[in-house]
């Protein structure tokens, strides 16, 4: 799942000073999930800032919608719908980015906001606590780690570790929160007996699979329908 | 009801009689509903709060955590606290049919009847040959177990309905059967087991033998002289307990029960049998009576042992040992040991019987006769009082359909089968996490002032009682339910279910009816919304405050309220009475349930100030209390970033008994201002 979290209300409250009805979009799935935009949340937001303009003598009027995801054209077809029936100036976004830009997308002349910082993808760990698990590196290694991210999971994104900065309790010297990754992963293959695959580690990564390379799209046309206007870049 | 299983207490009851529902209403202070929901599966409501055997208190889910949930004392608090309304509670009748039915008998099987026929647009006259109505109830069942102004109270409520009651005429000798096959379109016959059996050993006409039912009858008449030296009674069910206890209070010095059963196969209910040696009576178990001796007067019994009084399938087949034999003094003896009916009604009337003195049943009550249709205890054999209502419900049925008349819609219509699926168990391992909440259990009054009269032994609940109780309900069966369509399968509910009954499937998270405790922790915290709670639905607050604040238009506080922490309704109703606080007060079955939207729906409507209050040491949920703070602090959180002040969300922990502290929560609410924090 993709992990976010949502901004401040004070953030939230500057970022939609210009507006005076605002649609609060949440996302009923990672959002959810990750309990910064699920239906439930939206109808805190949608309180929180009602509550906030009545404190304030402000003429605000919020309303709440909370489809599936929002990261598919279909979900934003939608909201904007729903954008239509309340007259909303503006859409504040409790989906993750991808649901923002789709919007922006789509609707060139409608304002739309995140309220989510959008973090990593990750794990509920626990009720309340969330990892990161995977950076969307290109190039997965877990191959050669036992299933273990460095890139994700090792402070330094170190590809070959662990760096001689393992703490004796077993956490990362960056920070005592984070466990050694590379600590883990040899432990694992010790016990596995699968330390002879770390050494098959490419030594050179790609990384421009990587989000530091240009952005990335996907296209496959053994999926693909061919039609007359779906030319290249139609997928942006 | 959105499942299709019932709860146990509710199948348990022989009239079906909605447990969970009236229970809930009085949690809910809504009292008069409590009382609609009763007399709408059992018109003897009023009785059977008072005597009824509670087969629903023997199958409630409590029984395996603590102990069940005290129902018939919550029923009878109701028909007490309702009696006003109930003189003016007149049922509708549909419009007449032109159809007449006869009843003969006015227990509770014929009175039950006469009602769902009247109901349904029948005019019905029942007969009843003693000269007062009630059958058993009035006739037998001794006052100081029901106090005959009871039975009226629910006689008089059948009357309203239009049945017509003509007492001090016997079906059979002053009016003859086939006079009323021709007076009327059908007759039901209710003639219940009015006599008892006797024994066929030597001396049982000797003075001072008696039998149960005649003995019962004249002491309930107040027509049995006093009693003096040694009584003995025979037989070991409900009915010798009735007649030892009435000898007691008759004055008997030493008053001993012999029953032929073993101390585990007495059928007298377990807490008859208490109360009865509460009260001084001795009880002598497996000695079955061989002869009674006097001279002319009874002097002397003699039993013998009995070794086994069941044949291995169960059936009554006494065996006995002659060499072991007892003998004891009597003054008096009575002979309680079974009832048989008097079937004077049918004589000369051609009905067929299946051994003399038992009335032919056919399938759909019938008898042998076209028209003619059987209720109650003369077809069914001994049972409980709730049992001939539920016969007399099932008998009305099958007289309308006969009569092609359709049943009125406050007809109480039992399903054919007698076996109601329910909700299994609360499985081992929910039990396991659930707190012990002791249960509050009508007031007795103590055994020697018991024994001395005639007057009622069991009092009513208080009011703070009756709530008390009725908050350990966890109404079974109206648990959290999924949307799977909007589950996310995030596991919230899983995690934070205190009991360990939510699962996550394949598709979506579930939580098992029979498991769920109906806290609705999980609905507070689902992300995605995708949980609702039968029990509380996600609107309640809403709705609630709505209404609220339409009887306190403008309230400036909003009070949030467990309503299990009101030892009265005088807080949920007296906004109505317009003398209440200027506070919008906003009862709630439970608030540990309550999202962080709810605690903030007030301020959305303009409330300055909030109060929650919780019920404390009164919760049934304490293991929740963790995640309510938790909650009170995210709200809490989130209206500090909406520019509230510190003190606009207060938390109380109340405790029923200390219901007048609220006086102090609204007499802060007339004034809005900075206040000390809440009481923690
Ligand atoms: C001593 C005793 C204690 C009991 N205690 C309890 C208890 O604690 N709890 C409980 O649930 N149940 C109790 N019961 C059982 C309960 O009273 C019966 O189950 C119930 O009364 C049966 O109802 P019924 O309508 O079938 O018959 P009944 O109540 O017996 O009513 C039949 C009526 O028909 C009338 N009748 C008969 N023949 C004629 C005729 N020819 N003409 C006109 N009228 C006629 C009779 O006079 C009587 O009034 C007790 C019973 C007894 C005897
Ligand atoms: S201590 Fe471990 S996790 Fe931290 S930077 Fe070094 S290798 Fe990476
Ligand atoms: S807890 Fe309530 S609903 Fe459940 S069985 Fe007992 S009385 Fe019935
Ligand atoms: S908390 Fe809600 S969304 Fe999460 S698993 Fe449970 S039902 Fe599904
Ligand atoms: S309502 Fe309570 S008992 Fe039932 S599943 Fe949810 S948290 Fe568990």
């Amino acid at each position: 799942m993709i992990v976010g979290q949502q901004k401040s209300l004070d953030d939230i409250w500057r970022m939609i000073a210009p507006f005076s009805r605002v649609l609060v979009v949440g996302c009923n799935e990672c959002m959810a999930a990750a309990h910064a935009g699920g239906e439930a949340e939206v109808a805190e937001l949608a309180s929180a800032l009602r509550i906030r303009a009545r404190n304030e003598g402000r003429e605000l009027e919020v309303f709440e919608f909370t489809p599936k995801r929002l990261c598919e054209p279909e979900y934003v077809a939608e909201v904007l719908a729903e954008v239509a029936r309340c007259k909303a100036d503006l859409v504040l976004s409790l989906a993750c980015g991808v649901g923002v830009n789709s919007v922006a997308d789509q609707a060139a002349d409608l304002f739309v906001l995140p309220a989510v910082d959008t973090l990593f993808m990750g794990t509920g760990a626990e009720h309340g606590v969330w990892l990161e698990y995977c950076a969307g590196c290109g190039e997965c290694v877990l191959e050669y780690t036992g299933g273990l991210c460095p890139v994700a999971r090792c402070s330094k994104g170190l590809m070959a570790g662990p760096c001689g900065g393992t703490r004796d309790d077993g956490s990362c010297e960056v920070s005592p929160d984070v466990p050694c990754v590379w600590k883990l992963i040899l432990e694992r293959a010790t016990r596995l007996g699968t330390r002879e695959r770390l050494l098959e580690m490419p030594l050179f990564k790609n990384w421009s699979k990587s989000s530091s390379g240009s952005p990335r799209r996907l296209v496959r046309e053994d999926l693909r329908i061919p039609t007359e206007d779906c030319k290249e870049g139609d997928t942006r | 009801m959105a499942q299709d299983v019932l709860p146990p207490c509710h199948a348990a009851c022989p009239a079906l009689t909605d447990t969970r529902e009236y229970v809930r209403a009085v949690a809910d202070g809504r009292y008069e509903d409590a009382l609609d929901i009763l007399l709408a599966a059992n018109p003897m409501s009023a009785v059977c709060g008072r005597i009824c055997h509670h087969p629903c208190e023997e199958a409630c889910r409590r029984s395996s955590v603590d102990s069940p949930v005290s129902l018939r004392a919550i029923k009878r608090f109701v028909t007490d606290a309702t009696r006003e309304y109930r003189s003016h509670r007149v049922p509708g009748r549909a419009p007449s049919s032109g159809r007449k039915v006869a009843v003969v008998g006015s227990g509770p099987a014929g009175l039950a009847a006469a009602l769902d026929l009247s109901l349904s647009g029948v005019d019905v006259v029942v007969y009843e040959r003693d000269e007062r109505p009630g059958g058993m109830l009035g006739a037998t069942i001794p006052r100081y177990r029901l106090p005959y102004e009871v039975v009226e109270e629910d006689i008089d409520d059948i009357r309203r309905a239009g049945v017509e009651i003509k007492t001090g005429v016997e079906i059979g000798t002053d009016i003859g059967l086939q006079d009323l096959c021709r007076d009327y379109d059908a007759v039901v016959l209710a003639l219940g087991l009015a006599e008892s059996r006797s024994l066929a050993v030597p001396g049982v006409d000797l003075d001072g033998v008696h039998l149960a039912i005649d003995f019962l009858r004249r002491a309930r008449a107040g027509g049995m002289e006093r009693l003096n030296g040694s009584v003995l009674v025979v037989g070991g069910g409900n009915v010798a307990m009735d007649v030892a206890r009435t000898a007691v209070r008759l004055g008997a010095e030493d008053v001993t029960a012999v029953a032929l059963e073993s101390v585990d196969e007495m059928p007298a209910h377990k807490w008859e049998i208490d109360e009865a040696h509460e009260e001084g009576v001795k009880i002598i178990n497996s000695y079955g009576p061989v002869e009674f001796t006097g001279d002319g007067r009874v002097a002397e019994a003699v039993f013998r042992r009995c070794t086994r009084v069941f044949d291995d399938g169960g059936r009554f087949a006494p065996e006995y040992d002659d060499a072991d034999r007892i003998s004891l003094p009597a003054d008096t003896v009575v002979l309680a040991i079974g009832q048989s009916a008097d079937t004077v009604a049918i004589k000369g009337a051609g009905i067929e019987e299946s051994a003399p003195g038992r009335i032919k049943a056919g399938p759909g009550a019938r008898t042998s006769a076209d028209g003619v249709f059987l209720a109650g205890e003369v077809m069914t054999g001994p049972g409980s009082a709730v049992e001939a209502v539920a016969s007399g419900h099932r008998t009305a049925a099958a007289v309308l359909e006969y009569l092609g008349v359709p049943p009125a819609p406050l007809v109480h219509v039992m399903p054919s089968s007698p076996a109601v699926p329910d909700i299994e168990d609360i499985p081992e391992d929910v039990r396991g996490r659930m707190s012990r909440i002791a249960r509050v259990s009508s007031p007795m009054r103590s055994p020697a002032a018991r024994a001395a009269s005639f007057e009622e032994v069991e009092g009513t609940l208080s009011e703070a009682e009756a709530r008390k109780e009725a908050a350990r309900c966890v109404a079974c069966g109206l648990g959290a339910e999924v949307d799977p369509d909007k589950c996310v399968g995030c596991y919230t509910c899983v995690r934070i279910c205190p009991y360990g009954v939510a699962t996550v499937g394949h598709t979506a998270a579930e939580a098992p009816a029979e498991a769920c405790l109906t806290c609705g922790l999980c609905a507070a915290e689902c992300p995605a919304a995708a949980i609702s709670l039968q029990r509380f639905g996600r609107g309640l607050v809403h709705e609630r405050l709505a209404r609220a604040l339409e009887l306190n238009p403008g309230a400036r506080v909003a009070v949030l309220l467990c309503q299990n922490a009101l030892a009265s309704r005088r807080f949920l109703t007296s906004q109505q009475a317009g003398n209440g606080p200027p506070a919008a007060i906003v009862p709630l079955p439970c608030v540990e349930r309550l999202a962080a939207v709810d605690i903030m729906a007030p301020f959305e409507s303009g409330a300055e100030k909030v109060f929650l209050v919780h019920c404390g040491d009164a919760c049934v949920y304490p293991e929740g209390r963790g995640r309510f703070e938790q909650t009170v602090s995210r709200a809490a959180a989130l209206l500090k970033a909406a520019g509230l002040r510190d003190d606009a969300l207060n938390v109380w922990f109340g405790r029923i008994e200390s219901e007048q502290d609220l006086e102090r929560i609204y007499a802060d609410s007339t004034r809005v201002g900075p206040r000390e924090a809440a009481d923690r």
